[in-house]
């Protein structure tokens, strides 16, 4: 009796906590655990790459390179599918945008790897250091599309979802603000070199983040905010760092050994791109005709990277999902940096630098020298290089319209061409429907219902 | 008008009886017989009179015996020992020592036993049983007279019988407000087991299932990896229905509240047998049978099915070819195979033994079980389920009987042979199809040849199942005892599924490989519950209470080990000579710790109260919320003991009115649901296998509660011949647990939260029994149950946010409800359906709108049980019928009639030509028609009256003359036929009303003989 009761007492005055703890689940981790080893902790990294490569987002149908190139004039399309047509006419729908829930989810996946790292003492300082440097490169990277598509957003840094449930939109300056910082330290925290999953060994794929891929974005981001110099310092590293980075024949470009990649995405259905797939099998697009006339007669890039029979999008050729792999997703590419130098320069009033690393990308695609003095025709030169150099590839040249405030006058044009009406509030993309439905706090883009 | 009191206390002494029975064995009865009548006699005076009358004397201690009690008796030429037991009641207690009475204060009376000398050779009723029989509740036990809770009892004399292989199949039929449902006659397929109605949203509504004290988890996670078995294989499977004494099924808040957080489901407490003091029993059962389809659907023959595809071309306006119609011109278009014969049509035999001893005396008890089973399959080639197992229980108890022990013990080894797909997918193959064997006996590879799923694949599982449980208690003081109980599950199995080259035409096995599948699961549920018990009785007061607590874990694996790349069928069971393995973990991890208690209060035998308290905590919440508290109140009123009802008791022999009101949980959402959990992505990046957060991390959901509300009125006529039950539950269930949408920005689509909508459950369930006719030679008693339910929907916070899973629920309509098109005929024109738009306007599919609702939840449901017994000659019967609308599964949801595919008969009456009216499309074998065809059977032409009367079980027995039984030193022995699913009437016109399913095989028929011989 005394016993039992002593038994009872003891049970419940002192071990609940412990006789309610199921222990660990047998099939996967939870934060508690993932982060105390090496292979777990880069295992969230690894997954988050592959998530990227596989969600669909940052590739084929539901792309930023596909969807931002319909916004924008970079297409005539070809199918009548309903996201692709309301994209097209610059009608976005709030109840069908999916961009955004995806770089929300890997934001989310980059802050509990970025918290569960930091407050992990049991990993390999070197990894650690790494690990986190990937996540703050995710996170600036994602926040740099939303904030340049969706204008202000919430600035997600914690892994709350009460808080976060219920944030509201920051500031576009804000937003920057944390995408710098991000990219800065990034830079700081991560490695020269490539790396595998195992996060100790080199390899010669570049589809992991690195140092440079980070300066890349941030002289990308720097660009769009006007620092020209920070651009230039940071555009100039990539550049001079002959030894890895150089421009390669067009056709070679895209291939997953391509010395002009800064950061690739690694197919993961199947060994083609989804781009690909898309561009190629699928074809739900051509060139449009204003993009095609544009262009200089003796292009190359006519030749190489649009397709023979109607112009669509070449830039990958390899669509058979079976094939031996020959070509990664690129996100980031040197050439881009010689444009992102090139603009810098001008603004500093250094244009025959500007003009210089035009030619870089110029003198590839088989073009002459330019005759151009004045600064005003130059930077249109440098903006109608950087339309022709990067079509189809991440919503650059949508971007790019925003960013030097031509939208309106080329939408305008642009999208009665394909069949639309184009309005100043169209250059931002709906929130969402349901999440304004599920965040009293969030407020849609002026223009679009409620 | 006075009642003489021992009348009244007819049904009392039998009790009492019963419980002094372990008093008074083994002592000499006093044999004289005496008479005594008076009104308010004292015990003094009753005394005295029986020294009078006998050669005894009594002594007792007057401090402790109070003698100047006083009653009414009326005795004559009763025997001494009646006598003594009626005027000593449950306070006193007596001895015979020589000519001395010795009377002293009894020792509190526990819960009353079942008398183990009942006759025999009596058929035992099994439901709406005696009002004083035991019945068991949570922690305890009571009986339904003082009950002020809901608990249907089945007893085990049927139990084996009428559930073949799975224990749930006795409660088929006999308790009010539970749904069992089968969802095919394969051996270990799901059970849906519902009492009273859906209480959740989107989880599980399973009641709490305990065997002997242990919670088991009645489904058998991953099915081991059998497509037949499903997801949800059940794990009653893997327990011996002959082992089981009784299944109680306790239904209301007073009875559940005890099992707080998992009692809103109801709870099932299966108690297996014990051992009976007496002279050692050896009992011998053995059994043969044979199991057939029982039901049969009228296909098309091969005339039809040609006439069918040639039609189907010439309305498409299609010219056949080879290629698209190689039944009609590859073919032979003569022959035919009635291939619902062929590959469900076979005999399953099923043989039985059992074995069994008992005995023991008055401080040890014991029995011991052993038993065999042997099951095949109506399908074609070897497969079927054997087992065997053992079963022992001891008991035992100090010479003072203060200390008692129990312990008990089972093992059970199964093996399942099972094809990879049940063939009754199969039988919808075209009539006019080749020979599934060759000339030289080898497999017909050149077509989709049924028979090559013998080759493969082959599933095979071994399944072993071992419980034990043991209870130690002492009594502390008079009336309090200290009891522990401890049990032990663990359920393992292990599969292979194998799929060798010989599934693949000899030519093409070079460029095939095979593969093997192996599964392991296992099972460990482990549980310790000290527990308080105290009795407490002053004058007409007896108090019960009951103090404890549980301390419960459960720990599930399955891990599943595939291997790919197998050259040589020989090899294939050995992973080592895969190619490629892969593996993939999953497993459940669930702690339970809680404190309860209970008091129950009894006045004058006719007012009654019971409070139960449950402090709960459950591993499956987050770290705020692990804990909660459940309470429920219970009261009875039993008024036929109220002086002013004395008048009435010749007809109204018991009446009881009782009302319960409380809370009970349900936390059936899975495990680590609040964890910020991993898990794998699905493919490699870099060679290697990523992580993503699957969950995020969550510590505020709760338990779904369930307000249980019941009145229920239990009448007894005729000296409780006839013994009727109404009672009317409300539950109210709120708190449900769903996947509560969450904005995107927060990283994940939802998280687990407690939704405040609220599901209403309310019902009649009536229950009648009757002991009309008991004579020497002639018995009869039936039992007949019946149950209404209605589910609502009372309140749902906001439709427009789409909760997932809750799609179509709407608001003040029950859950099961569905708004299906309304039909209306085929386009006299055309030949496509047609339905009614929102003017009732026939239009095509695009147009229908989906106004017409359809429920599928019974409408009523129960059972009409008859026990019959004529001399020597037993019948026991029991009907089951349930009212409800189901699936039509004339319709084959993925091909239309016209295609190379046979089609039940009722196809015959299609649209044919223009102007002809019908409610059947022409036949067609292009898609064109696809959209009418989808809508017509999401219309009311996809559902039909599903409603049935079946004879679930039936046995006749024979018992064998008394006078054979003698010389040859038996008793109770007998021969029998048993029938299981004897005859179904129904309207329906598919397989089975009950599985509703295409490609499931219906419940078997088994009929089967058998002896069973006792020493």
């Amino acid at each position: 009796m005394r016993w039992t009761i002593l038994l009872i007492c003891l049970l419940f005055c002192g071990g609940c906590r412990k006789l309610l703890d199921p222990g660990d689940p047998v099939d996967g981790g939870n934060s508690g655990t993932i982060y105390q080893s090496d292979a777990s902790a880069a295992a969230v990294l690894t997954g988050l790459f592959y998530n990227m490569s596989n969600d669909g987002t940052f590739m084929g149908g539901e792309g930023i390179s596909y969807l931002s190139g319909l916004s924008a004039d970079e297409f005539l399309l070809q199918q009548e599918d309903e996201l692709s047509v309301s994209m097209y006419k610059n009608q976005p729908r709030p109840d069908n945008i999916p961009v955004w829930s995806w770089l929300y989810k890997y934001i989310y996946q980059a802050n509990a790897a970025i918290e569960g790292l930091t407050a992990s003492s049991r990993l390999t300082p070197a990894i650690r250091q790494q690990l986190i440097g990937e996540a703050r490169f995710v996170r600036a990277f994602c926040y740099f599309y939303l904030v340049n598509l969706f204008d202000e957003v919430p600035l997600v840094t914690g892994t709350d979802y009460k808080v976060n449930a219920t944030m509201r939109r920051t500031p576009v300056v804000k937003v920057y603000e944390l995408i710098v910082q991000d990219l800065e330290a990034a830079a700081s925290l991560l490695r020269t070199d490539y790396l595998r999953a195992d996060m100790i060994s080199i390899t010669s794929d570049r589809v992991r983040p690195n140092k440079w891929a980070a300066t890349a974005l941030l002289a990308r981001v720097q660009l769009y905010q006007n620092n020209w110099r920070a651009a230039i310092i940071a555009a100039s590293a990539l550049i001079d760092n002959n030894a890895v980075y150089d421009t390669v024949p067009l056709s070679r470009v895209f291939l997953k050994d391509s010395k002009e990649a800064i950061w690739q995405l690694q197919p993961v259905n199947g060994t083609a791109t989804g781009d690909a797939l898309l561009f190629i099998q699928q074809r739900p697009v051509v060139a449009a005709p204003t993009f095609l006339q544009t262009l200089e007669k003796e292009d190359l890039r006519k030749q190489y990277w649009l397709g023979e029979d109607g112009y669509y999008p070449y830039k990958y050729k390899a669509a058979d999902p079976a094939a031996p792999p020959t070509e990664y997703l690129m996100v980031l590419r040197l050439a881009e940096q010689y444009l992102i130098r090139a603009e810098a320069r001008l603004h500093t009033g250094d244009k025959a630098g500007g003009l210089e690393d035009l030619m870089v990308v110029r003198r590839r695609a088989g073009l002459p020298r330019l005759n151009i003095n004045g600064t005003g025709p130059l930077d249109d030169a440098i903006q109608h290089e950087k339309q022709v150099e990067l079509f189809a590839e991440w919503g650059h040249r949508w971007l790019d319209l925003k960013r030097t405030h031509k939208i309106n006058t080329v939408m305008k044009a642009a999208t009665a061409a394909k069949g639309g009406d184009w309005k100043a509030y169209q250059q931002w993309y709906p929130i969402p429907r349901s999440e304004i439905l599920l965040n009293p706090n969030l407020t849609q883009n002026e223009g679009y219902p409620e | 008008m006075g009642m003489p009191k021992p009348t009244i206390f007819f049904p009392l002494l039998l009790l009492l009886h019963a419980c002094f029975w372990y008093q008074v064995e083994g002592q000499v009865y006093p044999s004289q017989k005496v008479t005594i009548v008076g009104r308010q006699v004292s015990l003094k005076d009753i005394f005295s009179q029986i020294e009078a009358q006998t050669h005894y004397y009594f002594s007792y201690n007057p401090a402790e015996v109070d003698v100047n009690r006083t009653l009414d008796v009326r005795f004559r030429k009763a025997a001494l020992q009646d006598v003594l037991n009626t005027v000593l009641k449950g306070t006193y207690a007596w001895k015979l020592d020589d000519r001395s009475i010795n009377v002293w204060r009894a020792p509190l009376v526990m819960a009353p036993k079942p008398s183990p000398l009942e006759m025999p050779d009596t058929p035992k009723l099994i439901m709406g049983k005696v009002l004083d029989e035991t019945v068991i509740i949570g922690y305890g036990t009571t009986t339904q007279r003082f009950n002020t809770g809901n608990v249907t009892t089945v007893k085990g004399n049927f139990i084996a019988g009428q559930s073949g292989t799975n224990v749930l199949m006795a409660l088929q039929g006999r308790v009010p407000g539970m749904l069992i449902t089968q969802t095919g006659g394969v051996p270990g397929m799901a059970m849906k087991v519902q009492i009273r109605g859906q209480n959740s949203l989107v989880n599980g509504t399973q009641p709490l299932f305990v065997v002997n004290g242990i919670p088991y988890n009645p489904i058998l996670t991953g099915g081991l990896g059998s497509q037949i078995w499903g997801d949800k294989a059940s794990a009653f499977n893997f327990i011996n229905a002959e082992d089981v004494e009784s299944i109680d099924v306790l239904k209301d808040a007073d009875a559940t509240a005890i099992y707080g957080s998992r009692g809103a489901n109801g709870v099932v407490l299966i108690t297996t047998r014990k051992g009976q003091p007496g002279k050692t029993q050896l009992t011998v059962n053995v059994s043969r049978g044979f199991g057939q389809t029982s039901r049969k659907v009228k296909l098309l023959n091969t005339q039809q099915y040609i006439a069918m595809r040639r039609e189907a071309f010439l309305n498409d306006g299609v010219i056949p070819t080879e290629r698209n119609a190689t039944d009609l011109l590859k073919w032979d278009t003569s022959r035919y195979t009635d291939w619902q014969k062929e590959l469900t049509g076979g005999t399953a035999s099923v043989t039985n033994v059992q074995a069994s001893a008992s005995g023991g005396n008055k401080s040890i008890q014991y029995l011991l079980s052993g038993h065999y089973r042997q099951e095949g399959t109506v399908l074609p080639g070897k497969f079927g389920d054997t087992r065997g197992g053992a079963y022992f229980s001891t008991s035992g108890a100090s010479a003072n009987q203060r200390f008692k022990a129990a312990f008990s013990g089972s093992f059970l080894a199964d093996k399942t042979t099972l094809p990879g797909i049940d063939f009754t997918s199969k039988i919808m193959l075209p009539p006019n199809a080749p020979p599934a064997y060759l000339e030289d006996g080898s497999l017909n590879y050149s077509w989709l040849n049924p028979y090559i799923a013998l080759a493969g694949p082959l599933f095979d599982a071994y399944v072993k199942n071992v419980l034990g449980n043991a209870s130690l208690q002492y009594r502390l003081l008079p009336g309090l005892v200290a009891r522990t109980t401890l049990g032990y599950n663990w359920l393992s199995g292990h599969s292979q599924t194998i799929l060798p080259l010989a599934m693949y035409a000899p030519p093409t096995r070079d460029s095939k490989t095979g593969s093997l599948h192996n599964y392991d699961y296992k099972a460990i549920s482990r549980i310790i519950e000290p527990q308080l018990n105290y009795v407490y009785q002053a004058g007409a007061l007896r108090l019960e209470m009951v103090l404890g607590g549980t301390i419960q874990g459960y720990n599930e694996t399955r891990k599943n080990i595939n291997g790919d790349g197998f050259k040589n069928d020989l090899l294939i069971r050995d992973i080592s000579y895969a190619d490629t393995v892969y593996s993939k973990t999953e497993g459940a991890s669930y702690r339970y710790a809680a404190l309860f208690g209970r008091a129950g209060l009894n006045w004058k035998n006719r007012y009654l109260l019971n409070l139960s308290l449950r402090r709960d905590g459950s591993s499956r919440f987050g770290p705020r919320k692990q804990y909660a508290t459940f309470a429920a109140a219970g009261a009875g009123w039993i008024f036929s003991e109220e002086p002013f009802m004395c008048h009435l008791r010749r007809v109204l022999s018991f009446g009881k009115l009782r009302l319960s009101y409380g809370t009970t949980g349900n936390d059936q959402i899975g495990d680590y649901q609040y964890l910020d959990q991993y898990s794998n992505v699905d493919g490699t990046y870099q060679g290697v296998v990523g992580l993503q957060p699957s969950r995020l991390f969550n510590a505020d959901f709760a338990w779904e509660l369930t307000q249980k509300s019941e009145a229920g009125l239990e009448l007894g006529f005729l000296k409780d011949r006839l013994l009727f039950t109404a009672s009317h539950f409300i539950y109210r269930s709120s708190n449900q647990l769903v996947a509560y949408p969450l904005p995107d920005i927060t990283g994940a689509g939802s998280i687990i939260g407690n939704l405040p909508a609220v599901i209403r459950n309310a019902g009649w369930e009536f229950v009648l029994t009757a002991r009309q006719f008991r004579t020497k030679t002639f018995e009869w008693a039936s039992s007949f149950n019946i149950s209404f339910g209605r589910n609502k929907l009372v309140y749902y916070p906001d439709p427009t946010i789409a909760i997932p899973g809750t799609s179509g629920f709407v608001e003040g309509k029950p859950l099961s409800q569905l708004y299906v098109a309304t039909a209306m005929g085929v386009d006299p024109a055309t030949g496509a359906y047609l339905f009614a738009d929102a003017n009732n306007h026939p239009v095509p599919a695009e147009d229908a709108v989906e106004s017409l609702s359809v429920n599928s939840y019974p409408v009523f449901f129960g059972g009409w049980q008859n026990s019959l017994r004529i001399g020597r000659f037993e019948l026991e019967v029991l009907l089951q019928f349930t009212k409800q609308t189901g699936i039509n599964t004339t319709f084959d949801p993925s091909v239309m009639p016209g295609y190379p595919q046979n089609q039940y008969a009722v196809v015959l009456s299609r649209w044919q030509k223009p102007g002809d009216i019908t409610d059947r499309q022409r036949y067609t074998q292009s898609p064109g028609l696809k959209e009418g065809y989808k809508k017509a059977i999401m219309s009311d032409l996809g559902y039909e009256n599903a409603s049935f009367i079946r004879c679930r079980y039936l046995e006749a027995a024979w018992l064998l003359p008394k006078g054979m039984q003698q010389r040859l030193h038996l008793h109770d022995s007998r021969v029998y036929i048993q029938a299981q699913n004897l005859f179904t009437l129904t309207s329906y016109k598919g397989l089975d009303p009950e599985t509703q399913s295409r490609t499931a095989i219906p419940p078997l028929r088994v009929l089967s003989a058998g002896l069973k011989i006792s020493l």
